[in-house]
Protein backbone atom coordinates (compact mmCIF):
# COMPACT_ATOMS: atom_id res chain seq x y z
CA UNK A 1 0.00 0.00 0.00
CA UNK A 2 2.91 2.50 0.87
CA UNK A 3 6.65 2.40 -0.35
CA UNK A 4 9.10 4.62 0.66
CA UNK A 5 12.36 4.29 -1.47
CA UNK A 6 15.77 5.79 0.16
CA UNK A 7 13.97 9.04 1.54
CA UNK A 8 15.99 11.81 2.57
CA UNK A 9 15.25 14.77 4.54
CA UNK A 10 16.87 18.01 5.39
CA UNK A 11 15.92 21.18 7.64
CA UNK A 12 19.13 23.52 6.58
CA UNK A 13 22.18 22.05 7.25
CA UNK A 14 20.88 19.53 9.21
CA UNK A 15 19.63 15.92 7.69
CA UNK A 16 17.26 14.81 9.99
CA UNK A 17 16.11 11.54 7.71
CA UNK A 18 18.76 9.21 5.92
CA UNK A 19 18.12 6.87 3.20
CA UNK A 20 14.63 5.38 4.81
CA UNK A 21 13.12 2.69 3.45
CA UNK A 22 9.67 0.89 4.54
CA UNK A 23 6.56 -0.97 3.48
CA UNK A 24 3.63 -0.70 4.98
CA UNK A 25 1.04 -3.26 3.31
CA UNK A 26 -2.74 -2.72 3.36
CA UNK A 27 -4.36 -4.26 6.62
CA UNK A 28 -1.02 -3.85 8.95
CA UNK A 29 0.11 -2.38 12.16
CA UNK A 30 3.56 -1.30 11.25
CA UNK A 31 5.43 0.59 13.80
CA UNK A 32 8.54 3.08 13.78
CA UNK A 33 10.24 3.16 17.24
CA UNK A 34 13.11 4.97 18.63
CA UNK A 35 15.09 7.84 20.59
CA UNK A 36 13.60 11.08 20.40
CA UNK A 37 15.12 13.30 17.44
CA UNK A 38 15.77 9.63 15.61
CA UNK A 39 13.72 11.75 12.83
CA UNK A 40 10.69 9.03 13.37
CA UNK A 41 8.19 12.89 12.98
CA UNK A 42 10.11 13.76 10.04
CA UNK A 43 9.19 10.52 8.01
CA UNK A 44 5.23 10.99 9.04
CA UNK A 45 5.70 14.79 7.43
CA UNK A 46 7.35 13.70 4.68
CA UNK A 47 4.54 11.35 4.15
CA UNK A 48 1.68 13.72 4.52
CA UNK A 49 3.31 16.46 2.61
CA UNK A 50 3.71 19.20 5.32
CA UNK A 51 7.88 18.76 3.97
CA UNK A 52 9.16 18.16 1.11
CA UNK A 53 12.12 15.49 0.85
CA UNK A 54 15.19 16.26 -0.56
CA UNK A 55 15.17 12.96 -2.53
CA UNK A 56 14.01 9.67 -2.53
CA UNK A 57 10.32 8.06 -3.05
CA UNK A 58 6.87 7.87 -1.55
CA UNK A 59 4.61 5.23 -3.41
CA UNK A 60 1.13 5.36 -2.29
CA UNK A 61 -1.50 2.94 -3.96
CA UNK A 62 0.96 2.57 -6.53
CA UNK A 63 0.98 6.26 -7.75
CA UNK A 64 4.09 8.50 -6.89
CA UNK A 65 2.93 10.79 -4.27
CA UNK A 66 6.80 12.28 -3.80
CA UNK A 67 6.02 16.03 -2.85
CA UNK A 68 2.17 16.49 -3.15
CA UNK A 69 1.29 19.22 -0.92
CA UNK A 70 -0.80 17.91 2.50
CA UNK A 71 -4.09 18.33 0.48
CA UNK A 72 -3.60 15.69 -1.82
CA UNK A 73 -2.40 13.55 0.42
CA UNK A 74 -5.36 14.03 2.85
CA UNK A 75 -7.30 13.74 -0.57
CA UNK A 76 -5.67 10.37 -1.69
CA UNK A 77 -6.53 8.82 1.84
CA UNK A 78 -2.88 9.26 3.63
CA UNK A 79 -4.38 10.93 7.37
CA UNK A 80 -2.44 12.17 10.03
CA UNK A 81 -2.83 11.98 13.82
CA UNK A 82 0.08 14.54 14.79
CA UNK A 83 2.36 14.66 17.52
CA UNK A 84 1.23 16.55 20.55
CA UNK A 85 -2.14 16.35 19.77
CA UNK A 86 -2.87 19.85 18.01
CA UNK A 87 -6.77 20.10 18.53
CA UNK A 88 -8.16 23.19 17.49
CA UNK A 89 -8.40 24.72 20.91
CA UNK A 90 -10.18 27.79 20.16
CA UNK A 91 -12.78 25.63 18.54
CA UNK A 92 -15.51 23.15 19.59
CA UNK A 93 -15.09 19.20 19.16
CA UNK A 94 -18.20 19.18 17.18
CA UNK A 95 -15.98 21.56 14.99
CA UNK A 96 -12.60 19.65 14.90
CA UNK A 97 -14.65 16.80 13.97
CA UNK A 98 -15.68 18.35 10.94
CA UNK A 99 -12.56 20.02 10.09
CA UNK A 100 -11.24 16.21 9.84
CA UNK A 101 -13.11 16.06 6.85
CA UNK A 102 -12.96 19.73 5.45
CA UNK A 103 -12.31 17.50 2.18
CA UNK A 104 -15.17 15.24 2.16
CA UNK A 105 -18.32 17.58 0.79
CA UNK A 106 -20.94 14.41 1.37
CA UNK A 107 -23.05 16.35 4.02
CA UNK A 108 -24.43 12.71 4.84
CA UNK A 109 -21.55 10.92 4.78
CA UNK A 110 -20.38 13.45 7.34
CA UNK A 111 -23.03 12.92 9.57
CA UNK A 112 -23.22 8.99 9.29
CA UNK A 113 -19.44 9.21 10.15
CA UNK A 114 -19.98 11.29 13.19
CA UNK A 115 -22.32 9.16 14.35
CA UNK A 116 -20.24 6.26 14.17
CA UNK A 117 -17.47 8.47 15.64
CA UNK A 118 -18.79 9.45 18.74
CA UNK A 119 -20.59 5.88 18.85
CA UNK A 120 -16.80 4.98 19.50
CA UNK A 121 -16.28 8.09 21.55
CA UNK A 122 -19.18 8.89 23.61
CA UNK A 123 -17.57 11.50 25.13
CA UNK A 124 -16.97 13.39 22.16
CA UNK A 125 -20.99 13.41 21.92
CA UNK A 126 -21.25 14.29 25.34
CA UNK A 127 -18.92 17.39 25.10
CA UNK A 128 -19.36 18.05 21.48
CA UNK A 129 -19.76 21.81 22.18
CA UNK A 130 -16.90 22.18 24.59
CA UNK A 131 -13.64 23.87 23.10
CA UNK A 132 -11.62 21.08 22.51
CA UNK A 133 -8.84 23.41 24.30
CA UNK A 134 -10.73 22.65 27.65
CA UNK A 135 -10.83 18.75 26.87
CA UNK A 136 -7.94 16.58 29.41
CA UNK A 137 -5.41 14.95 27.19
CA UNK A 138 -7.01 11.72 26.71
CA UNK A 139 -10.52 13.31 25.63
CA UNK A 140 -8.09 15.35 23.19
CA UNK A 141 -6.16 12.18 21.99
CA UNK A 142 -9.28 10.49 20.90
CA UNK A 143 -11.14 14.00 19.36
CA UNK A 144 -7.93 13.66 16.83
CA UNK A 145 -8.31 10.43 16.09
CA UNK A 146 -12.07 10.53 15.16
CA UNK A 147 -10.91 13.69 13.46
CA UNK A 148 -8.53 11.53 11.60
CA UNK A 149 -11.31 9.27 10.61
CA UNK A 150 -13.77 12.31 9.92
CA UNK A 151 -11.44 12.48 6.43
CA UNK A 152 -11.91 8.75 5.80
CA UNK A 153 -8.31 8.45 4.68
CA UNK A 154 -7.64 4.43 4.60
CA UNK A 155 -3.50 4.96 5.84
CA UNK A 156 -3.29 6.27 9.56
CA UNK A 157 0.00 7.76 10.44
CA UNK A 158 0.02 8.26 14.09
CA UNK A 159 2.87 10.27 15.52
CA UNK A 160 3.21 9.00 19.79
CA UNK A 161 -0.35 9.23 20.16
CA UNK A 162 0.30 8.06 23.96
CA UNK A 163 2.66 10.84 24.60
CA UNK A 164 2.43 12.61 27.93
CA UNK A 165 -0.77 10.45 28.93
CA UNK A 166 -1.69 8.20 32.40
CA UNK A 167 -0.52 4.74 32.31
CA UNK A 168 -4.19 3.96 31.84
CA UNK A 169 -5.20 6.21 29.26
CA UNK A 170 -2.13 5.58 27.13
CA UNK A 171 -3.76 1.36 27.43
CA UNK A 172 -7.38 2.64 26.28
CA UNK A 173 -5.24 4.28 23.01
CA UNK A 174 -3.83 1.37 22.47
CA UNK A 175 -6.73 -0.67 22.51
CA UNK A 176 -8.59 1.75 20.07
CA UNK A 177 -5.44 1.71 17.63
CA UNK A 178 -6.55 -1.74 17.76
CA UNK A 179 -10.04 -1.25 16.94
CA UNK A 180 -8.45 0.67 14.08
CA UNK A 181 -7.38 -2.07 12.36
CA UNK A 182 -10.41 -4.27 13.25
CA UNK A 183 -11.97 -1.71 10.85
CA UNK A 184 -10.19 -2.15 8.04
CA UNK A 185 -7.68 0.77 8.80
CA UNK A 186 -3.68 0.54 7.53
CA UNK A 187 -1.81 2.27 10.49
CA UNK A 188 1.80 3.75 10.83
CA UNK A 189 2.59 4.41 14.18
CA UNK A 190 5.41 5.96 15.97
CA UNK A 191 6.12 5.78 19.88
CA UNK A 192 7.83 5.77 22.51
CA UNK A 193 6.08 3.06 24.10
CA UNK A 194 8.24 0.15 22.54
CA UNK A 195 7.12 -2.57 23.94
CA UNK A 196 3.64 -1.82 23.83
CA UNK A 197 4.00 -0.77 20.06
CA UNK A 198 5.75 -4.11 19.13
CA UNK A 199 3.24 -6.02 21.00
CA UNK A 200 0.81 -5.18 18.43
CA UNK A 201 2.32 -4.24 15.56
CA UNK A 202 2.99 -7.01 12.24
CA UNK A 203 6.28 -4.89 11.48
CA UNK A 204 8.65 -3.28 13.54
CA UNK A 205 11.51 -0.45 12.05
CA UNK A 206 13.99 0.29 14.30
CA UNK A 207 14.94 4.32 14.26
CA UNK A 208 18.48 6.27 14.75
CA UNK A 209 19.71 9.31 14.29
CA UNK A 210 17.97 9.83 10.68
CA UNK A 211 18.23 5.86 10.18
CA UNK A 212 16.58 2.76 10.31
CA UNK A 213 18.91 0.59 11.85
CA UNK A 214 16.83 -2.68 12.30
CA UNK A 215 13.81 -3.93 10.54
CA UNK A 216 11.66 -7.07 11.39
CA UNK A 217 8.52 -8.46 12.30
CA UNK A 218 7.01 -8.13 16.33
CA UNK A 219 9.01 -11.41 17.26
CA UNK A 220 12.58 -11.30 15.84
CA UNK A 221 12.22 -7.22 16.77
CA UNK A 222 10.62 -7.54 20.63
CA UNK A 223 13.37 -10.43 21.04
CA UNK A 224 16.85 -8.98 20.02
CA UNK A 225 19.03 -8.08 22.13
CA UNK A 226 20.67 -4.73 21.44
CA UNK A 227 16.73 -3.70 21.08
CA UNK A 228 15.77 -5.20 24.49
CA UNK A 229 18.28 -3.15 25.97
CA UNK A 230 18.42 0.20 24.61
CA UNK A 231 14.77 0.65 23.88
CA UNK A 232 12.59 -1.72 26.23
CA UNK A 233 15.24 -1.08 28.85
CA UNK A 234 15.10 2.56 28.54
CA UNK A 235 10.91 2.27 27.84
CA UNK A 236 10.91 0.94 31.72
CA UNK A 237 12.77 3.90 33.26
CA UNK A 238 10.56 6.19 31.66
CA UNK B 1 -25.01 69.21 25.09
CA UNK B 2 -25.50 69.79 21.20
CA UNK B 3 -21.59 69.55 20.92
CA UNK B 4 -21.09 66.50 22.88
CA UNK B 5 -24.36 64.58 20.94
CA UNK B 6 -22.30 66.12 17.47
CA UNK B 7 -19.17 64.58 18.53
CA UNK B 8 -20.63 61.03 19.77
CA UNK B 9 -22.11 61.07 16.00
CA UNK B 10 -18.56 62.20 14.63
CA UNK B 11 -16.72 59.62 16.72
CA UNK B 12 -19.35 56.52 15.42
CA UNK B 13 -19.04 57.77 11.93
CA UNK B 14 -14.83 57.77 12.12
CA UNK B 15 -14.65 54.08 14.12
CA UNK B 16 -17.12 52.72 11.78
CA UNK B 17 -14.68 53.37 8.98
CA UNK B 18 -11.41 52.55 11.07
CA UNK B 19 -13.57 49.48 11.87
CA UNK B 20 -13.77 48.25 8.42
CA UNK B 21 -10.34 48.66 7.73
CA UNK B 22 -8.93 47.74 11.11
CA UNK B 23 -11.34 43.87 10.27
CA UNK B 24 -9.56 43.98 7.30
CA UNK B 25 -5.30 44.10 8.74
CA UNK B 26 -6.88 41.31 11.54
CA UNK B 27 -8.43 38.76 8.59
CA UNK B 28 -5.09 38.75 6.69
CA UNK B 29 -2.97 38.88 9.93
CA UNK B 30 -4.24 35.84 11.24
CA UNK B 31 -4.25 34.14 8.41
CA UNK B 32 -0.86 34.72 6.99
CA UNK B 33 0.86 36.70 10.21
CA UNK B 34 1.17 39.59 7.86
CA UNK B 35 0.81 42.98 8.88
CA UNK B 36 0.06 44.22 5.28
CA UNK B 37 0.85 48.10 5.52
CA UNK B 38 0.11 48.24 1.97
CA UNK B 39 -3.93 47.57 3.30
CA UNK B 40 -4.91 51.16 3.48
CA UNK B 41 -4.11 52.24 0.00
CA UNK B 42 -6.66 50.15 -1.04
CA UNK B 43 -8.92 52.31 -0.02
CA UNK B 44 -7.40 54.94 -2.54
CA UNK B 45 -7.15 52.38 -5.52
CA UNK B 46 -10.98 52.13 -4.50
CA UNK B 47 -11.93 55.97 -4.51
CA UNK B 48 -10.56 56.36 -7.77
CA UNK B 49 -11.34 53.66 -9.45
CA UNK B 50 -14.76 54.57 -8.47
CA UNK B 51 -13.92 58.63 -9.23
CA UNK B 52 -12.79 56.94 -13.10
CA UNK B 53 -15.90 54.67 -13.50
CA UNK B 54 -17.92 58.16 -12.32
CA UNK B 55 -16.22 60.21 -15.24
CA UNK B 56 -17.25 57.41 -17.60
CA UNK B 57 -20.54 58.23 -17.09
CA UNK B 58 -21.37 54.15 -15.02
CA UNK B 59 -24.08 54.65 -12.97
CA UNK B 60 -23.25 54.76 -9.39
CA UNK B 61 -24.42 52.02 -7.83
CA UNK B 62 -22.56 50.42 -10.35
CA UNK B 63 -19.50 51.89 -10.52
CA UNK B 64 -19.37 51.46 -6.46
CA UNK B 65 -19.26 47.41 -7.23
CA UNK B 66 -17.04 47.87 -10.01
CA UNK B 67 -14.77 49.81 -7.89
CA UNK B 68 -15.11 47.35 -5.13
CA UNK B 69 -14.55 44.35 -7.79
CA UNK B 70 -11.20 45.95 -8.80
CA UNK B 71 -9.64 46.52 -5.57
CA UNK B 72 -10.36 42.87 -4.71
CA UNK B 73 -8.27 42.02 -7.91
CA UNK B 74 -5.24 44.16 -7.48
CA UNK B 75 -5.23 42.90 -4.20
CA UNK B 76 -5.50 39.55 -5.00
CA UNK B 77 -2.52 39.82 -7.80
CA UNK B 78 -0.61 41.40 -5.30
CA UNK B 79 -0.68 38.39 -2.93
CA UNK B 80 0.16 36.54 -5.77
CA UNK B 81 2.77 38.07 -7.42
CA UNK B 82 4.53 40.22 -4.21
CA UNK B 83 3.72 38.07 -0.92
CA UNK B 84 3.02 33.99 -2.04
CA UNK B 85 6.69 33.73 -3.41
CA UNK B 86 7.93 34.92 0.22
CA UNK B 87 5.48 33.38 1.87
CA UNK B 88 8.48 31.00 3.71
CA UNK B 89 10.92 34.11 4.05
CA UNK B 90 9.72 35.60 7.48
CA UNK B 91 7.52 38.06 8.38
CA UNK B 92 9.97 40.63 8.21
CA UNK B 93 10.43 40.03 4.46
CA UNK B 94 6.87 39.95 4.49
CA UNK B 95 6.05 43.79 5.83
CA UNK B 96 8.87 45.13 4.11
CA UNK B 97 7.41 44.29 1.29
CA UNK B 98 3.89 45.08 1.79
CA UNK B 99 5.90 48.99 2.68
CA UNK B 100 6.97 48.82 -0.92
CA UNK B 101 3.70 47.42 -2.17
CA UNK B 102 2.52 50.77 -0.24
CA UNK B 103 4.65 52.96 -1.85
CA UNK B 104 4.11 51.33 -5.28
CA UNK B 105 0.62 51.94 -5.29
CA UNK B 106 0.58 55.50 -4.37
CA UNK B 107 3.24 56.26 -6.92
CA UNK B 108 1.57 54.93 -9.74
CA UNK B 109 -1.45 56.58 -8.39
CA UNK B 110 0.75 60.15 -8.09
CA UNK B 111 2.29 59.29 -12.03
CA UNK B 112 -1.31 58.77 -13.01
CA UNK B 113 -3.68 61.10 -11.15
CA UNK B 114 -1.14 63.61 -10.41
CA UNK B 115 -0.60 64.60 -6.87
CA UNK B 116 -3.54 67.10 -6.19
CA UNK B 117 -6.60 66.71 -4.13
CA UNK B 118 -9.66 65.40 -6.19
CA UNK B 119 -13.10 65.53 -5.62
CA UNK B 120 -15.58 62.73 -5.17
CA UNK B 121 -19.08 63.82 -5.83
CA UNK B 122 -21.47 60.94 -4.62
CA UNK B 123 -25.42 61.42 -5.92
CA UNK B 124 -26.88 64.04 -3.72
CA UNK B 125 -29.13 62.12 -2.08
CA UNK B 126 -26.47 60.54 0.02
CA UNK B 127 -25.99 64.51 1.38
CA UNK B 128 -29.47 65.25 2.13
CA UNK B 129 -29.15 65.84 5.87
CA UNK B 130 -32.27 64.78 7.97
CA UNK B 131 -33.74 66.60 10.68
CA UNK B 132 -33.68 64.26 14.15
CA UNK B 133 -34.62 66.71 17.16
CA UNK B 134 -32.38 69.22 17.39
CA UNK B 135 -29.82 68.55 14.62
CA UNK B 136 -29.10 67.20 11.45
CA UNK B 137 -27.26 64.43 10.17
CA UNK B 138 -26.06 63.64 6.95
CA UNK B 139 -27.96 59.92 5.04
CA UNK B 140 -24.35 59.15 4.62
CA UNK B 141 -23.72 59.10 8.04
CA UNK B 142 -26.31 56.55 8.46
CA UNK B 143 -24.51 54.73 4.80
CA UNK B 144 -21.95 54.23 6.65
CA UNK B 145 -22.72 52.94 9.93
CA UNK B 146 -24.81 50.82 7.78
CA UNK B 147 -21.98 49.44 5.72
CA UNK B 148 -20.18 48.68 8.77
CA UNK B 149 -23.18 46.56 10.68
CA UNK B 150 -23.74 44.88 7.55
CA UNK B 151 -20.44 43.87 6.36
CA UNK B 152 -19.64 42.60 10.31
CA UNK B 153 -22.39 40.41 9.77
CA UNK B 154 -21.60 39.01 6.36
CA UNK B 155 -18.38 38.64 7.88
CA UNK B 156 -19.76 36.80 10.91
CA UNK B 157 -21.97 34.28 8.81
CA UNK B 158 -18.96 33.83 6.64
CA UNK B 159 -16.61 32.90 9.50
CA UNK B 160 -19.40 30.75 11.24
CA UNK B 161 -21.25 29.10 8.70
CA UNK B 162 -19.36 28.73 5.26
CA UNK B 163 -16.21 26.21 4.43
CA UNK B 164 -14.01 28.88 4.27
CA UNK B 165 -14.73 30.33 6.93
CA UNK B 166 -14.10 27.20 9.11
CA UNK B 167 -10.55 27.08 7.37
CA UNK B 168 -9.73 30.71 8.27
CA UNK B 169 -10.93 30.10 11.88
CA UNK B 170 -8.77 26.69 11.43
CA UNK B 171 -5.61 27.96 10.35
CA UNK B 172 -5.96 30.85 12.94
CA UNK B 173 -6.09 28.09 15.64
CA UNK B 174 -3.60 26.15 14.64
CA UNK B 175 -1.88 26.36 11.36
CA UNK B 176 -0.27 23.18 11.40
CA UNK B 177 -2.98 21.63 12.38
CA UNK B 178 -4.67 23.05 9.57
CA UNK B 179 -2.31 21.47 6.91
CA UNK B 180 -2.98 18.27 8.76
CA UNK B 181 -6.68 18.42 7.11
CA UNK B 182 -6.06 18.91 3.88
CA UNK B 183 -6.74 22.47 4.01
CA UNK B 184 -5.46 24.18 1.20
CA UNK B 185 -3.99 27.33 2.52
CA UNK B 186 -2.60 29.64 -0.19
CA UNK B 187 -6.58 29.61 -1.03
CA UNK B 188 -7.97 30.51 2.06
CA UNK B 189 -4.88 33.32 1.66
CA UNK B 190 -6.53 34.52 -1.39
CA UNK B 191 -9.66 34.35 0.32
CA UNK B 192 -8.63 36.23 3.35
CA UNK B 193 -7.25 39.20 1.05
CA UNK B 194 -10.68 39.20 -1.14
CA UNK B 195 -12.36 40.03 1.44
CA UNK B 196 -10.33 42.52 3.80
CA UNK B 197 -9.86 44.41 0.42
CA UNK B 198 -13.63 44.35 -0.13
CA UNK B 199 -13.67 45.72 3.59
CA UNK B 200 -10.95 48.63 2.47
CA UNK B 201 -12.57 49.61 -0.20
CA UNK B 202 -16.26 49.85 1.56
CA UNK B 203 -14.39 51.80 3.72
CA UNK B 204 -12.40 53.90 1.26
CA UNK B 205 -15.44 54.59 -0.86
CA UNK B 206 -17.78 55.88 2.32
CA UNK B 207 -15.23 57.86 3.71
CA UNK B 208 -14.42 59.92 0.88
CA UNK B 209 -18.17 60.01 0.44
CA UNK B 210 -18.24 61.48 3.56
CA UNK B 211 -15.35 64.08 3.46
CA UNK B 212 -15.22 64.44 -0.05
CA UNK B 213 -11.53 65.13 -1.06
CA UNK B 214 -9.02 62.79 -1.90
CA UNK B 215 -5.05 62.20 -3.08
CA UNK B 216 -2.91 59.41 -3.47
CA UNK B 217 -1.75 59.32 0.04
CA UNK B 218 -4.95 59.47 1.51
CA UNK B 219 -4.62 55.42 2.87
CA UNK B 220 -1.84 55.81 4.67
CA UNK B 221 -2.40 57.31 7.41
CA UNK B 222 -5.77 55.90 8.13
CA UNK B 223 -3.95 52.73 7.39
CA UNK B 224 -1.97 53.80 10.16
CA UNK B 225 -4.83 54.29 12.59
CA UNK B 226 -7.25 51.63 11.52
CA UNK B 227 -3.54 49.26 12.04
CA UNK B 228 -2.78 51.07 15.19
CA UNK B 229 -7.26 50.21 16.46
CA UNK B 230 -6.43 46.87 15.14
CA UNK B 231 -3.48 46.29 17.88
CA UNK B 232 -5.34 48.15 20.35
CA UNK B 233 -7.77 45.49 20.40
CA UNK B 234 -5.59 42.73 19.74
CA UNK B 235 -4.24 41.82 16.23
CA UNK B 236 -5.95 38.62 14.83
CA UNK B 237 -9.37 39.43 16.56
CA UNK B 238 -12.10 40.72 14.75
CA UNK B 239 -14.38 41.54 17.62
CA UNK B 240 -11.14 43.23 19.09
CA UNK B 241 -10.60 44.99 15.80
CA UNK B 242 -13.95 46.60 16.00
CA UNK B 243 -13.94 47.65 19.32
CA UNK B 244 -10.20 49.41 19.34
CA UNK B 245 -11.34 51.07 15.76
CA UNK B 246 -14.70 52.41 17.75
CA UNK B 247 -12.11 53.61 20.81
CA UNK B 248 -9.66 55.17 18.94
CA UNK B 249 -12.38 57.06 17.34
CA UNK B 250 -13.67 58.63 20.33
CA UNK B 251 -10.62 59.42 21.72
CA UNK B 252 -9.31 60.90 18.86
CA UNK B 253 -12.67 63.21 18.08
CA UNK B 254 -12.68 63.83 21.78
CA UNK B 255 -9.30 64.75 22.57
CA UNK B 256 -9.66 67.44 19.08
CA UNK B 257 -13.26 68.43 20.67
CA UNK B 258 -12.59 69.04 23.80
CA UNK B 259 -8.84 69.74 24.74
CA UNK B 260 -7.63 73.19 24.33
CA UNK B 261 -6.73 74.52 20.38
CA UNK B 262 -3.12 74.86 21.26
CA UNK B 263 -3.04 71.17 22.06
CA UNK B 264 -5.76 69.95 20.20
CA UNK B 265 -3.75 69.94 16.81
CA UNK B 266 -1.55 67.10 18.32
CA UNK B 267 -4.83 64.71 18.29
CA UNK B 268 -2.25 62.10 15.96
CA UNK B 269 0.11 62.29 18.71
CA UNK B 270 -2.67 61.44 21.68
CA UNK B 271 -3.59 58.51 19.04
CA UNK B 272 0.05 56.85 19.39
CA UNK B 273 0.31 57.45 23.50
CA UNK B 274 -2.91 55.26 23.57
CA UNK B 275 -1.55 52.71 21.78
CA UNK B 276 2.18 52.59 24.15
CA UNK B 277 -0.60 52.79 27.21
CA UNK B 278 -2.50 50.09 26.09
CA UNK B 279 0.72 47.80 24.57
CA UNK B 280 2.30 48.72 28.58
CA UNK B 281 -0.60 47.15 30.09
CA UNK B 282 -2.12 44.71 27.98
CA UNK B 283 1.19 43.63 25.32
CA UNK B 284 -1.34 41.43 23.40
CA UNK B 285 -4.47 43.89 22.93
CA UNK B 286 -7.38 44.44 24.89
CA UNK B 287 -9.07 41.05 23.57
CA UNK B 288 -6.25 39.70 22.13
CA UNK B 289 -5.19 36.75 24.15
CA UNK B 290 -5.82 34.06 21.06
CA UNK B 291 -4.04 36.38 18.45
CA UNK B 292 -1.55 34.35 16.78
CA UNK B 293 1.61 35.07 17.38
CA UNK B 294 4.60 33.85 15.24
N1 LIG C 1 11.58 22.27 12.07
C1 LIG C 1 12.83 21.82 12.31
N2 LIG C 1 13.90 22.60 12.04
C2 LIG C 1 15.15 22.15 12.26
N3 LIG C 1 15.43 20.94 12.75
C3 LIG C 1 14.41 20.11 13.05
C4 LIG C 1 13.07 20.50 12.84
N4 LIG C 1 12.25 19.49 13.21
C5 LIG C 1 13.07 18.50 13.64
N5 LIG C 1 14.37 18.87 13.54
C6 LIG C 1 15.55 18.06 13.88
O1 LIG C 1 15.48 16.88 13.11
C7 LIG C 1 15.85 15.75 13.90
C8 LIG C 1 14.71 14.74 13.89
O2 LIG C 1 13.59 15.29 14.56
P1 LIG C 1 12.18 14.54 14.61
O3 LIG C 1 11.84 14.09 13.24
O4 LIG C 1 11.25 15.42 15.30
O5 LIG C 1 12.54 13.27 15.51
P2 LIG C 1 11.61 12.34 16.40
O6 LIG C 1 10.20 12.53 15.99
O7 LIG C 1 12.13 10.97 16.14
O8 LIG C 1 11.83 12.76 17.82
C9 LIG C 1 16.17 16.28 15.28
O9 LIG C 1 17.57 16.44 15.36
C10 LIG C 1 15.51 17.61 15.32
O10 LIG C 1 16.21 18.50 16.15
MG1 LIG D 1 8.60 13.08 17.07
Amino acid sequence: MLKVNELNVSYKEIRAVRNVSLSVERGEIVSLIGTNGAGKTSVLRTLSGIIKPESGSIIYNGEDITGLDAHETVKRGIVQVPEGRQVFSTMTVRENLLLGAYLVKDKKLNKKRIEEIENMFPILSERKNMLAGKLSGGEQQMLVIGRALMSGGELILLDEPSLGLAPKVVEEIFNIIIKLKQMGKTILLVEQHAQEAIDISDKVYVMETGEIKKAGNATTIGDSEDIRSIYLGADKTT
Amino acid sequence: MNFFIAEIINAIKLGSIYALIAIGYSIVYSILGLINFAHGDLMMVAVYSLWVLMNLKIPFALAVILAVIITMLLAIITERVAYRPLLNNGEETLIITSLAVSILLQSISQAVFGIDNKALKVPVFFTKRIQIADFTVSVMNFVILAVTIVSVIVLAFILKKTRIGLAMRAIKDNSLAADFMGINRKAVIVAAFGIGSALAALAGITYTGEYVSFDPQMGFMLGIKAFIAAVIGGLGSITGAALGAFVLAFLEIFFAGYLPDSIASYQTVFVFLILILVLLVRPDGLLGKNAKRS
